[in-house]
């Protein structure tokens, strides 16, 4: 990992735990359910940053997956199940279900951190929703996150050079765990990109 | 897919040395309606609980502080059939300890449960291995059943559907027919899986199992290299397994332990050395041997997987070795610690005897030998015959050894380990002129028997050819050759008289279960069942086609 991002990574998190110990201040002198549920949102929310920085961070040159058959769509029901405990303000949902493979080599618990990165930023900025789907398109499974929020204001296609993500840590994580899966010599790949309709698009492309 | 309706009555067991750990757990659980709990602290008390109860979810740390860890727990409740076929073993690691946990280890749980984790991360686990086990339970009836054909059938169904399960139902489809002895077909169902993906692992090792039986040794050995050599397989223990089968089917036995070795530095488990140890010994290498039984004993000392015959093999390397003294001591220290144990008692004797009568002590030796000898009830082809022979013949009563040894050989006169064990014994104790005597000495007698019990069958004598196969049973009740031989003569017997015979159909099945305890997943074994099935279904039709 990068000795900068680390560094400016460590530094962000040091930030939002510092957030929530305010938080907690407030809720000590003040204690109120929906206070406790919001801190308790962004709890689960450092957590989940503190684990894709450790994945990033331990690993020395790539990481190594250990894909196995998986079904697609039980990954997306899960993370749209998961919505409400995550603290997300909109309702998310798994759309084209007739589109999606009923298994594909994957590496679960990788593919789950990007895409849990990538709905963490679409659920920051969607106004109505967040839609989740997944296909296969030159035999690439694509599993895709899509917001209605503002869109992207500089959009590049290549992840590797996005850094709209806070530190860019969701960004670097989406495209490590895309190019650690390999078939047949072509690789993976992450791409975050305007929809023509509005919103922005986390697009997750295994092979 | 939601399978909480089932919650409620999974009897759990959590097993975690730190209080804090267990009550979170615990919490989730409840959050989830699991409320049958159990909690263990040790891995001993966790052995305690579930052989008092069936429990359907296991939640069990890997790091338990103590000297077994969650992985060796795992393993020895999985060995001592203390796990029910349907209980979900689930192991809890930290993030930065998941890699190594996961990728060296011998036998997988059910799932990896990474800290910290939420309920809801729980449940998703436990629903996509409850959704497995209903989209897979029709299968899993009719293999209980040992109904092959019929498991594949359903396999096929689920893989038409283009199910979910999928490879699972070719995984099962391949292994059934393996079981069945149609390794081709079993091979081009692993063709057809790795068509689609070149890199799943239990193809590969599937491919190299159809291989090893078909005898194609070369091609299996290719396919469990290409594993090795993998980024996705380096650990593959398995793949470390079948190429060491290979080498020793070939009859490259150093070749094999050098394997084994390697498979021990991949999962220095105490399984791992112990097999290393025990393939150094064999082949005479007692330094190798010496070491690998001295870290085995310090990777289990206190452990459940500590073993009394690990100080048995240990102390008779270091009598082979000459270092007698260290070996009395590790032996007494040892019947102190299993008094209780006769078999372990009579043993220890007798590798005490040898190592008396090395130090010059006769008097002392002759006592240990005359005890041990009381404790030995029949000569078998093992570890605790063998040692007592050697004790006889370095006590000075060569013939009782030898006579021994040649009963050891006898006892199963088709394994090429004994056979080995047996000729170091006699070249180290200056009988190297009476190797072949006593190995194939005995082997010609006992293959004459079975010649006799053969020509008997030709002559069309099938009773006295029965007759005879069974009298050279009664003598040696654990010769996997002879019991082989059985099963085949009962079956043809069965098939030249054209006629069901329940006495004789229950004897081959008594033989077949007898050698699947001695020759566990041993391709000849798995030919005999099929070769037995195929008698039985071909009476049974000739039966039913008379019937008017």
């Amino acid at each position: 990992m990068n000795p900068d991002l680390a560094a400016l990574a460590v530094h962000d998190l040091k930030n939002a735990l510092g957030h929530l110990e305010a938080e907690l201040v407030r809720l000590e002198l003040n204690p109120q359910a929906q206070a406790a549920r919001t801190a308790r949102q962004h709890c689960v929310q450092l957590r989940q940053r503190f684990v894709h920085f450790l994945v990033l961070y331990g690993v020395e040159s790539e990481l190594k997956p250990h894909a196995q058959d998986e079904s697609p769509l039980g990954l997306l029901a899960q993370l749209a199940e998961q919505s409400a405990y995550y603290g997300a303000q909109v309702p998310t949902a798994v759309v084209q279900q007739d589109l999606a493979p009923p298994f594909w080599f994957f590496d679960l618990r990788l593919v789950r951190l990007a895409m849990d990165a990538a709905l963490d930023n679409a659920w920051r900025f969607a106004q109505s929703g967040v839609e989740l789907s997944a296909r296969v398109t030159d035999g690439y499974l694509v599993l895709t996150v899509d917001d209605d929020g503002p869109g992207l204001q500089n959009p590049q296609l290549h992840l590797g050079a996005v850094s709209d993500w806070s530190t860019g840590l969701g960004c670097q994580l989406g495209a490590a765990v895309a190019r650690a899966h390999e078939h047949a010599g072509r690789f993976g790949r992450a791409e975050l990109k305007n929809r023509p309709q509005g919103g922005a698009r986390f697009e997750l492309w295994l092979p | 897919m939601n399978f909480s309706a089932v919650y409620p009555d999974l009897q759990t067991l959590i097993i975690d040395d730190m209080q804090t750990q267990r009550t979170t757990l615990r919490g989730q659980l409840q959050q989830l309606q699991i409320n049958k709990v159990d909690q263990a602290t040790t891995a001993e008390e966790a052995i305690k609980y579930c052989k008092s109860k069936t429990y359907g979810l296991v939640l069990c740390d890997f790091n338990l502080n103590q000297k077994s860890d969650g992985q060796q727990l795992f393993e020895y409740l999985r060995d001592n059939q203390l796990l029910g076929k349907s209980c979900l073993f689930f192991m809890v690691t930290a993030e930065n300890s998941y890699l190594s946990v996961a990728s060296a280890t011998e036998h997988k749980p059910d799932a990896y449960l990474l800290k910290p984790f939420t309920a809801s991360d729980l449940s998703d686990r436990l629903n996509n291995l409850l959704e497995k086990n209903e989209a897979l339970q029709t299968i899993e009836e009719r293999l209980d059943r040992q109904d092959y054909a019929g498991a594949i059938t359903h396999c096929d169904i689920l893989v038409k559907m283009k199910s979910r399960w999928t490879m699972q139902a070719l995984q099962i489809k391949a292994e059934s027919l393996m079981h069945m002895g149609r390794y081709a077909d079993a091979r081009e169902v692993y063709a057809q899986v790795l068509a689609a993906r070149s890199t799943v692992v239990w193809a590969q090792l599937g491919m190299a199992k159809a291989y090893k039986a078909e005898s194609q040794f070369e091609q299996a050995k290719r396919v469990v290299q290409n594993i090795i050599d993998s980024k996705e397989g380096e650990k593959n223990i398995d793949a470390y397994d079948i190429l060491a089968e290979c080498l020793e089917a070939t009859g490259d036995m150093e070749g094999a332990m050098y394997v084994m070795k390697d498979s021990a530095a991949v999962i220095p488990s105490a399984r791992r050395q112990r097999l290393v140890a025990e393939a150094a010994y064999l082949n005479g290498d007692l330094e190798t041997a010496k070491e690998c039984y001295a870290r085995l004993a310090k990777a289990t000392s206190g452990s459940v997987n500590s073993l009394p015959q690990d100080i048995l093999a240990q102390a008779q390397t270091l009598v082979d070795k000459g270092e007698t003294q260290e070996a009395v001591q590790m032996l007494d220290a040892g019947m102190r610690k299993y008094p209780n144990d006769p078999a372990f008692q009579g043993v220890s004797l007798a590798v005490k005897s040898q190592a008396l009568s090395k130090q010059g002590d006769a008097a002392g030796a002759q006592a240990a030998l005359a005890k041990a000898r009381g404790s030995l009830r029949r000569a078998k082809a093992d570890f605790d015959t063998i040692a007592l022979a050697k004790a006889e013949v370095l006590g000075g009563n060569a013939e009782a050894g030898l006579k021994l040894m040649s009963n050891v050989v006898s006892s199963d006169h088709e394994n090429q380990r004994i056979k080995q064990l047996i000729g170091n014994v006699l070249r180290s104790t200056g009988h190297e002129d009476k190797v072949a005597d006593i190995i194939d000495g005995a082997t010609k007698q006992i293959n004459s028997k079975v010649d006799e019990a053969k020509q008997l069958l030709r002559d069309g004598k099938y009773d006295e050819s029965l007759e005879v196969i069974e009298k050279a049973l009664r003598d040696y009740p654990d010769n996997t050759g002879v019991l082989l031989q059985a099963a085949q003569l009962n079956c043809l017997t069965l098939r030249l008289k054209k006629q069901m015979n329940f006495t004789i159909s229950e004897r081959v099945r008594s033989y077949l279960s007898r050698l699947e305890k001695l020759l566990p997943d041993s391709d000849r074994v798995a030919q005999m069942k099929v070769y037995f099935r195929d008698t039985t279904a071909m009476l049974n039709h000739q039966g039913s086609s008379k019937a008017p």
